[in-house]
């Protein structure tokens, strides 16, 4: 290699062979590090800096990572036009985290696998982009509604719609979604068109060869579908024809008809049936055509078993029997409201009865009262009419509240959940990975600690004058200005009704005494959080002004009615979040309330980021029209290892970004005096309040309060 | 100052009754009896109106209804000039006094103490009091009143009291079945009869949308706009897009729904179709 060739500056490039040694020295050699130099050195500046930092992130964690990284990143970047390599990164360190240092090194060591997987995922359909796209168009060709769901293949049982959650078969996006949606289109017109019905699905079970019925039978159907499209809806089955051109090259499945004998389509559902069953011989199929999808005998029994109201009986083969088996495994999951636990689970058993078999749900037994009818071997007893009036748990016990020993799993290694306590699994934001780490952080939320009894009428005793005037202040904070015109008096003159008293006053009539306009207040939609910082370091005096501040606070919101909660925080490492629930929305403030102010007491580390997301989410799903969430704290978000510094803040900046956008606005309390240095990053400039003393607290939140809400 | 006469609808306008609507609202007039009509936007309300004013021969005074519409908007006010003082008769008492037929448009959307105003000309004491002047104005035979309003997407707060709706005999309007009000796009637009039963068609497909994506589907006035445009040169697609799509929604998503939607019906535009 020579470097003479090279027109840059060559210090830059030294440098960055310097950090490559720095980084995974032992792994490279020096030729191949000069060499990876070179490649880095032609990257766009900004992409430069991401594959350093994520470089840095992979030496930390593992040298080879991170050899494995430069190596082939160049590549990965120029292969995906500088977009997918963070991708890439940010799944490996997702591998690491999750499952270890050779998942990891598995997605290391295969970027040509990851880039031809992001190029397809680029040109092709993603579910969850196209669904509502999709679900719109569907509900807008009419009735019947189906629900569009995620699925292995892409299949139906006439009420809901199954797509695999990426498609991808030609080099185009448009025509990929136009293929996509002939999918779904297909498979609607099979609920449209009632290709499936009990009475054709049983007729199509009974067959001894089913393959072939099948096969003959969705044969007959396409024609057809594609003929009542084409009437009813021509646009669409345009579209199906130009997918089949462009995927297939032909449209073979037009003959079908041709093939049985027929001049065009069968009429019918059941006249395709019965051709499919009663034509002798072979008969050659013409080839699937690309839009047709799967077909699954499976689930649509199981649509009809759970459409069947009375408890009636049917037959079966043993086909249908091992199909069911199939279907439970298949890993298909139509929501299905109103399915009690445990009726979905059938299994086979041999019994000593020759050729018969009986069905089992749950494990018992379903049992009939006669016997097996002619056609089949099996006799299936609706599962409705055999449930059981006891509610089951999956593992089979009886639930019982006031268990306390809960069933004795342990979550993730943790300590048994009291049945108060509610768990819940929250994102961290990660700035230098620049993404999530998913369900990172485990919140528990429970109710606090009671304290003695006595505080509250004592901080009530001690600061008395304050709390008349706290009180008189936020009385006029009550209500939402709407204007009145034409009123007796009020805080403006109104114009228009002036003039018209002047006039009338001109023309010899009493001049009007309803020429103001008033502001009257229609009545205050504010729900307020306040989140309280328990931290270790609140000790002392700052918890007492905490507890004090929060009691005058309790107290006037007495007069104002607006919804408020408090919650505390606090916590070890992201596995251990805090939160204790002081008054929640519902609750009123009664003596157990007061008693858990009283017993806010200094416990752990301050992680921030989880219990405002965790909160949000509560605070965000209540119907108001102004949300507050107001946060308390000594000072910056700070966590046992690596929650501090930049980190934390990140990551507390990160959630209350999210809380803003769901339609919260965040304030900050803060005794601590550097708090201008971070806190205008992570509430915003106007959004936070430095007290010089704490003592000042309790007047300072109340007066915060007032300004937010007025 | 306006005569009557200009105020009479002089050409004919199309409609096309649906139903028996027009001998109702005919034996209604004649007996004195107040009128609603309620219905979606878009479906005829206005043109009836016009229509039956025409057919009866009287002026037609048209107040659109809004929130800040005061009584002496309707009634009237003294209006200063110079030194003197004049009396300006409001469109309710104008339309009395010359014996119109007065439609109140969109009449929730007026303040319920507005609205009030016209309980006397309802009953069958067919009375507007002028407070100002000290009047009472006797409404004579030719005097009709007609209201309207869409009770589709209303906020509780706007609804009709019911001290107001059983005054009026009412009148409910729909979009029309399929083959009327593909005549009517016809008519209205010139185009050909085929492309007005395809445009009736996406019409249906985005009232299938109604609560699910969309407020209201397409109007049959959104469908006269969309032919009216295809048959001046814009292609379907285009047309439909600009003058049903764009009007119906601001969501990306739905209108890329949409566009699916006239797909279904005309088939892709990408397809050279």
């Amino acid at each position: 290699m020579t470097r003479a060739r090279i027109p840059q500056n060559t210090f830059a490039l030294v440098r960055i062979e310097r950090d490559l040694v720095r980084f995974v020295g032992s792994q490279l050699s020096q030729s191949e590090a000069a060499r990876l130099a070179e490649g880095l050195h032609g990257l766009p500046v900004e992409v430069n800096a991401r594959v350093f930092a994520w470089t840095e992130i992979f030496a930390r964690l593992h040298t080879e990572l991170a050899a494995g990284f430069v190596r082939a990143v160049e590549k990965v970047a120029r292969a995906t036009q500088f977009e997918g390599y963070e991708h890439w990164g940010r799944r490996a360190a997702e591998a690491f985290d999750h499952r270890g240092l050779g998942a990891a090194l598995a997605v290391i060591n295969d970027p040509d696998g990851f880039v031809a997987e992001y190029r397809a995922r680029a040109r092709g359909c993603d579910f969850e982009r196209c669904r509502r796209r999709l679900t719109l168009w569907l509900t807008g060709l009419g009735p019947p509604i189906l629900r569009l769901v995620r699925g292995p293949r892409a299949v139906t049982d006439t009420e809901c719609i199954w797509l695999p959650s990426q498609f991808q078969r030609l080099d185009n996006t448009q025509e990929n979604y136009r293929l996509y949606q002939s999918l779904a289109a297909f498979l609607w017109a099979q609920a449209r068109y009632t290709t499936w019905s009990a009475e054709r699905l049983f007729g199509l079970l009974r067959q001894p060869n089913l393959e072939v019925a099948v096969e003959r039978f969705m044969a007959l159907e396409t024609a057809r579908l594609v003929a009542c499209l084409e009437r009813d809806y021509p646009g669409v089955a345009t579209a199906l024809y130009r997918c089949a051109q462009a995927v297939d090259g032909h449209t073979d499945w037009l003959s079908a008809p041709a093939r049985f004998g027929l001049s065009g389509p069968p009429q019918d559902a059941a006249e395709a049936l019965a051709l499919a069953r009663d034509t002798q011989g072979t008969v050659a199929l013409p080839a699937v055509p690309c839009f047709r999808g799967a077909v699954d005998l499976s689930i649509l029994r199981a649509r009809v078993l759970a459409g069947s109201r009375e408890g009636s009986r049917v037959g079966l083969t043993a086909h249908a029997v091992q199909a069911a088996d199939e279907a439970a495994r298949a890993g298909y999951r139509a929501p299905r409201p109103g399915a009690a636990a445990g009726t979905t689970d059938a299994a086979v058993q041999e019994t000593p009865r020759a050729g018969v078999l009986k069905l089992q749900i749950d494990g018992d037994l379903a049992s009939s009262s006669s016997t097996p009818r002619e056609t089949g071997g099996i006799e299936v007893v609706n599962p409705e009419a055999e449930r059981k009036p006891a509610l089951l748990t999956a593992g089979g016990q009886h639930y019982d509240p006031r268990d306390r020993a809960g069933s004795g799993a342990s979550t993730a290694g943790y300590d048994r959940v009291a049945p108060e306590e509610v768990v819940e699994f929250v994102s961290e934001w990660d700035h230098e990975r620049a993404c999530y780490r998913d369900d990172y952080c485990t919140v528990r939320i429970r109710p606090g600690e009671l304290g003695e009894p006595g505080f509250v009428p004592a901080t009530l005793e001690r600061h008395r004058g304050m709390i008349k005037s706290i009180k008189r202040r936020f009385e006029s904070l009550v209500g939402a200005p709407v204007v009145q015109r034409h009123q007796v008096d009020g805080d403006e003159i109104d114009v228009d009704a002036l003039i018209e008293a002047y006039a009338d006053r001109h023309a010899g009539r009493c001049f009007s005494e309803h020429v103001y306009r008033r502001r009257v207040d229609h009545g205050r939609d504010i729900a307020a959080l306040f989140l309280v910082d328990m931290s270790g370091s609140t000790r002392g005096w700052v918890n007492q002004a905490e507890r004090e501040a929060l009691v005058l606070l309790c107290e006037a919101f007495s007069l104002l009615g607006d919804r408020y909660a408090i919650y505390g925080f606090s916590g070890r490492t992201h596995k251990r979040c805090d939160v204790f629930a002081i008054k929640s929305f519902g609750e009123r403030y009664d003596e157990q309330v007061k008693r858990r102010i009283a017993g806010i007491a200094p416990k752990g580390y301050t992680r921030l980021g989880a219990p405002i997301r965790c909160l949000s989410r509560r605070l965000a799903a209540l119907p108001a029209r102004h949300r507050l969430l107001v946060t308390i704290t000594d000072g910056k978000p700070e966590d046992y290892r690596s929650y501090r510094g930049a980190y934390g803040i990140e990551d507390t900046r990160r959630a209350l970004t999210e809380a803003r956008r769901s339609g919260i606005n965040a304030f900050c309390l803060t005794i601590d005096a550097s708090g201008g240095d971070y806190l205008p990053r992570m509430y915003g400039p106007a959004n936070y309040v430095v007290l010089d003393d704490v003592m000042q607290l309790p007047y300072k939140l109340a007066d915060v309060y007032r300004k937010l809400t007025s | 100052m306006q005569q009557p006469s200009d105020l009479n609808v002089r050409a004919e306008p199309f409609y096309q009754p649906l139903a028996d609507e027009v001998e109702v609202f005919e034996r209604s007039y004649r007996l004195g009896l107040p009128l609603l009509l309620k219905g979606p936007t878009g479906c005829g309300k206005t043109r009836f109106v016009e229509y039956m004013a025409h057919r009866l021969g009287r002026p037609l005074v048209t107040v659109s209804c809004h929130d800040d519409l005061t009584t002496s908007d309707l009634v009237g006010r003294f209006l200063v000039r110079g030194e003197e003082t004049i009396w300006n008769d409001g469109p309710l008492t104008r339309a009395v006094r010359m014996g119109a037929i007065c439609y109140l448009d969109e009449v929730v959307e007026a303040r319920k103490d507005t609205t009030v105003v016209i309980h006397p000309l309802c009953d069958d004491r067919r009375l507007l009091p002028i407070e100002k002047l000290g009047e009472y104005l006797e409404a004579p035979p030719e005097f009709g009143l007609v209201i309207s309003y869409n009770p589709g997407y209303q906020s509780i707060l706007k609804e009709l009291k019911p001290s107001t709706r059983q005054r009026f005999v009412a009148l409910a309007f729909d979009y029309p079945e399929a083959p009327v009000e593909a005549g009517i796009i016809a008519r209205e637009s010139g185009c050909a009869p085929t492309l007005a039963g395809q445009l009736v068609q996406f019409a249906h497909l985005t009232r299938n949308l109604k609560g699910n994506g969309l407020d209201e589907g397409a109007s049959t006035r959104l469908l006269v706009h969309a032919a009216k445009l295809s048959v001046a040169g814009t292609p379907v697609w285009r047309a439909c897009r600009g003058a049903v799509a764009e009007a119906l929604t601001d969501d990306p998503e739905v209108l890329e729904a949409i566009a699916d939607l006239v797909a279904s019906v005309f088939g892709d535009p990408n397809d050279g179709m």
